[in-house]
């Protein structure tokens, strides 16, 4: 089976990888260099941590494959289990979490809850006097973006996938209700099968064909500084401010922050606003770092869907044979390993799997949305 | 205080204010630090502010570039010799055995992370709050000049000629290089110092503004942004609000690649005749000058006159820097001459990255040895950059002046003046004959700014060794080796973007200004890629660290 796959973000990457071990033949278009957009430029988190419970259970199976990713890609995926822990201060937003925890717990993955007197105790280094409560998500975590990238990238290579950087798909070449090939700028290719995993360009392949999916581009910045030793384990989330920030294993500090920028394509640009917000609010919660240096800043795009969960497979409507992964919403990472392998599934055995369906791009037509509020704003890549 | 420099608690007292490095040198201390990955010996290469490729904790503050603390009487910390654990455990960090089989598995990897996190070298973080305070200032200009040597006082002079107000950021003092040179530079016909004194004379006079030992340090998408670390004492940011932008910041010199390049003793060439002149602070009593480059004569001259034994070796063939934690000796085609210290001046390098942020397209040149903005005859670079001087590539000399003065006239007359634009006429016409006498190779990128194909083959200038192997850096920052790069070309990679992200090259303190250059050369005569597919490092903002306080300072509401 000749499989087409369009982008090279680690959702295109990874379900290259498992057609490509699935037998199929694959090739991965690329417009520029592979992780270009989103992939090279995440914040580095992973979660189980949803208020819709169909991300639940699909991050619970997908954390499973991130967490033995390194064996399987030779690449170490640098994974720390350091937890997510939310800072909360206003009460209806404990309430939250704690009517969310028992639909963890029911999932295997409930978290624990901290008094400001735990929290000083654990975290000697945090400024809590304005928490009310913190909430310790222990299954979650931190890993290194471009090794997962690069590795799925190594991997699919390895297995046989021709993957071109520097080529662009035009567009989707389809004979009366079926995908038959897609036009790229070096010249035509066959297919029976073509994924779109190309963030928000994806509803530019798509219109001619006259879908579109509800996405858009959002851009996020983070920064990293200069290395010290060791300090912070978990990803700490300041609910109110929407800052978060973490500690590499290297040492840096990395974070970012919810700042408001344009919507759309603005470039990857960073502002002076974004990482001074950022750097306020860290220091604000941990003085001692006042000192250390920012080394960098940087953006990339998180592509929101409408109900900011994401949209994999195809709707029976659609012409056979194409597919798409896309809407990611912020949690591309945390989500691909599970999406590549279920998605090549369905493409080369015709199998929906059960904790697939709820995100197939037919919800929006039937109205089945799955709402998720707990997209972090300033999340990049959680 | 143990035999080095590096070690808990570095006393220092003396009542001359001088940078902390110069201090330990002249206590016989030429080791700073230790590098996190590699465990190797770190001292200062650079006394610019820009090449910061060491952090160290002075007086409770962390991650301090030692040469911007002239204090005396500090309590400085910098990392003591690595324990084995922590030797072994920067090595695990390292790009390649951190995918090694070893640690790769879920267990292994838990493990050895723990292990990673709590005995790396990183400076530690101060017990309590630091008692630093920052400061956030808003400056308005109409020309915002960036550096003061040449080529910025020039284009600052013609800008306050034509009535409009200039501010010139400058990193380190005016008059950049050619301060510091006592010869006369090409096509100038007085000593590169006594033209400095007069252009600052002038300046002065028509009330260029000058921030001094002032970092720019990048144009985010709602602000420029210049930082100016006091000491230990905190800082101010300024955000600067300026019509016209005029990119004259330079050129770095870089490392050259040789086996040991990275040992403490090793100087840029512009760091040693600051020592000897400026601070009476001799590298050594004997050691070995490296090229030919520009202040190569001078620096010889000096540090005979200061009864340095120094031998010049103009064009050196195979190098190789011994000596076990600091420079001991050099081999110079087999020969192995004994040296203190070693100043490498193989030539300079622009620094392109500002223009980039602006929004310039940056090439790879051979003639500059590394990445050009480029520009038009009117020193136009794209986006909002105007360049001017060592940054655009020209050679050091008198073209600097014709380059600040036409990008002065160009901020001027976009800013609506006729006057500049008739004289503008007549200088471009001056310069295109300056070019094709000093610099032939720049009217062809001058014909690629308007849109003519560029190329260019890898420069080998700053490359020494054929095969510089193991012990050879080329970041000295993240620790990333010739032969790191040799096996991110086996694996396919070879574009500097990639390879950035799977060494970690160009990300540590320095931010590629050291490093981008020599690694797309050697990339490309590795790879047989020209430096065109190898490509840049994209730049953002700082380019240059600032404090988490300063920028808190700078934020709204």
């Amino acid at each position: 089976m000749k499989v087409v796959v369009i982008g090279g973000g680690v959702s295109g990457l990874s379900t290259a990888y498992h057609l490509a071990r699935g037998g199929a033949e694959v090739v991965l278009l690329e417009r520029g260099v592979i992780g270009y957009g989103a992939s090279t430029r995440a914040g580095g988190g992973f979660r189980v941590h949803f208020w819709a419970e169909e991300n639940v259970r699909f991050a619970v199976e997908s954390r499973k494959r991130l967490l033995r990713l390194g064996r399987e890609l030779g690449w170490n995926p640098v994974i720390e289990r350091g937890g997510y822990l939310w800072l909360l201060k206003r009460e209806k937003d404990i309430r939250r979490f704690r009517e969310a925890d028992k639909m963890w717990r029911r999932n295997g993955v409930g978290g624990r809850f901290l008094s400001p007197e735990e929290l000083r105790e654990r975290f000697p280094y945090l400024q809590v006097e304005d928490v009310a409560e913190g909430f310790l998500g222990p299954q979650d975590g931190k890993f290194h973006h471009d090794f997962i990238t690069y590795g799925y990238y190594a991997s699919a290579l390895r297995l046989g996938a021709k993957i071109l950087e520097g080529t662009e798909a035009l567009s989707i070449i389809t004979d009366e209700r079926k995908v038959i090939g897609v036009e790229t700028s070096r010249g035509g290719l066959d297919a029976d099968a073509v994924v779109v995993a190309a963030a928000e360009e994806t509803n530019t392949l798509l219109k001619p064909l006259g879908i579109t999916l509800p996405i858009e581009p959002v851009r996020k910045e983070a920064a990293v500084t200069e290395p010290v030793q060791h300090m912070i384990e978990p990803l700490i989330i300041d609910w109110e401010s929407n800052a978060y920030f973490t500690q590499t294993p290297r040492g840096e500090i990395i974070g970012g922050i919810d700042y408001p920028v344009k919507r759309g394509k603005i470039g990857l640009g960073t502002t002076l606003g974004a990482v001074s917000s950022w750097a306020k609010a860290l220091t604000r919660r941990i003085p001692i770092l006042r000192d250390l240096r920012v080394l960098r800043t940087w953006s990339g795009y998180y592509t929101m869907s409408t109900d900011s969960s994401h949209i994999m497979g195809r709707d029976e409507e659609w012409p056979e044979g194409l597919y798409v992964a896309c809407g990611y919403s912020g949690h591309g990472f945390m989500m691909a390993p599970l999406v590549g392998e279920l998605l090549a599934r369905n493409i080369l055995h015709g199998e929906v799997h059960e904790l697939m369906r709820p995100f197939l791009p037919s919800r929006f037509r039937e109205g089945r949305l799955i709402p998720e509020a707990l997209v972090i704003g300033g999340e990049a890549g959680l | 205080m143990s035999e080095s420099g590096a070690g808990q608690g570095i006393g220092v007292n003396s009542g001359q204010r001088i940078p902390l490095p110069l201090h330990l040198i002249r206590s016989g201390f030429k080791q700073i630090s230790w590098s996190l990955k590699k465990s190797r010996p770190r001292g200062i290469y650079s006394l610019s502010p820009l090449d910061k490729t060491i952090g160290i904790t002075v007086g409770g503050s962390v991650s301090i570039n030692p040469v911007e603390v002239h204090v005396s009487g500090v309590e400085a910390w910098s990392p003591g010799k690595p324990k084995t654990l922590g030797k072994l455990m920067g090595e695990r960090i390292d790009a390649y055995t951190i995918h090694g089989s070893l640690l790769r598995g879920q267990l292994a990897w838990r493990l050895a992370s723990k292990l990673i996190k709590h005995t790396l070298n990183n400076p530690p973080l101060p017990g309590q709050q630091p008692g630093s305070s920052y400061h956030a200032e808003e400056l308005h200009t109409d020309v915002l000049v960036v550096g003061g040597g040449v080529a910025g006082l020039s284009a600052a002079l013609e800008v306050a000629r034509n009535g409009f107000k200039a501010l010139i950021v400058e990193a380190d003092v005016l008059g950049g290089v050619m301060r510091l040179d006592h010869k006369n530079p090409p096509g100038i016909g007085e000593a590169g110092s006594r033209l400095v004194e007069k252009l600052v004379k002038m300046a002065g006079r028509l009330g260029v503004r000058v921030l001094e030992g002032t970092r720019m340090a990048g144009f985010f998408e709602d602000h420029p942004i210049a930082y100016r670390q006091e000491g230990l004492e905190g800082g101010t940011i300024y955000k600067i609000h300026a019509r016209e932008v005029i990119i004259a910041s330079g050129v770095s010199e870089p490392p050259a690649l040789f086996p040991g390049n990275d040992l403490p003793g090793i100087y840029s060439s512009a760091t040693v005749v600051r020592m000897v002149e400026e601070f009476g602070v001799p590298p050594g009593r004997r050691g070995v000058i490296l090229g030919d480059g520009p202040l190569a004569s001078t620096l010889h001259e000096i540090l005979r006159d200061s009864g340095v034994e120094v031998e010049w070796v103009r064009d050196p063939g195979d190098v190789k820097a011994l000596g076990r934690r600091v420079l001991e000796a050099v081999e110079i085609g087999g020969e192995r001459v004994e040296a203190e210290f070693l100043a490498v001046s193989m030539g300079f390098q622009p620094d392109p990255r500002l223009a980039q942020q602006l929004g310039a397209r940056i090439l790879y040149s051979e003639n500059a040895g590394g990445f050009i903005p480029l520009h038009n005859e009117f020193m136009e670079a794209g986006g909002k950059a105007i360049v001017a001087g060592g940054v655009t590539g020209s050679p050091y000399g008198v073209l600097h002046i014709v380059e600040g003065r036409i990008a002065g006239l160009t901020a001027s007359v976009r800013l609506g003046s006729q006057k500049a634009l008739d004289e503008r006429d007549e200088l471009v016409k001056e310069y295109l004959e300056e070019l094709s006498r000093h610099a032939p190779w720049k009217l062809k990128a001058l014909k690629a700014y308007h849109g003519e194909t560029w190329r260019s083959r890898a420069s080998s200038k700053f490359i020494l060794s054929p095969h510089p192997g193991e012990k050879t850096y080329v970041c000295l920052c993240e620790d990333v080796t010739a032969q790191d790069l040799e096996r991110t070309v086996e694996l396919g990679f070879h574009s500097l973007e990639k390879v950035k992200r799977c060494t970690g090259l160009g990300t540590g303190y320095c931010q590629g200004r050291l490093c981008m250059g020599n690694a797309c050369s050697y990339l490309s005569i590795i790879s047989g890629k020209e430096p065109k597919e190898v490509g840049a490092i994209r730049s953002r903002p700082p380019i240059t660290s600032i404090p988490l306080g300063a920028l808190s300072e700078a934020a709204g509401g």
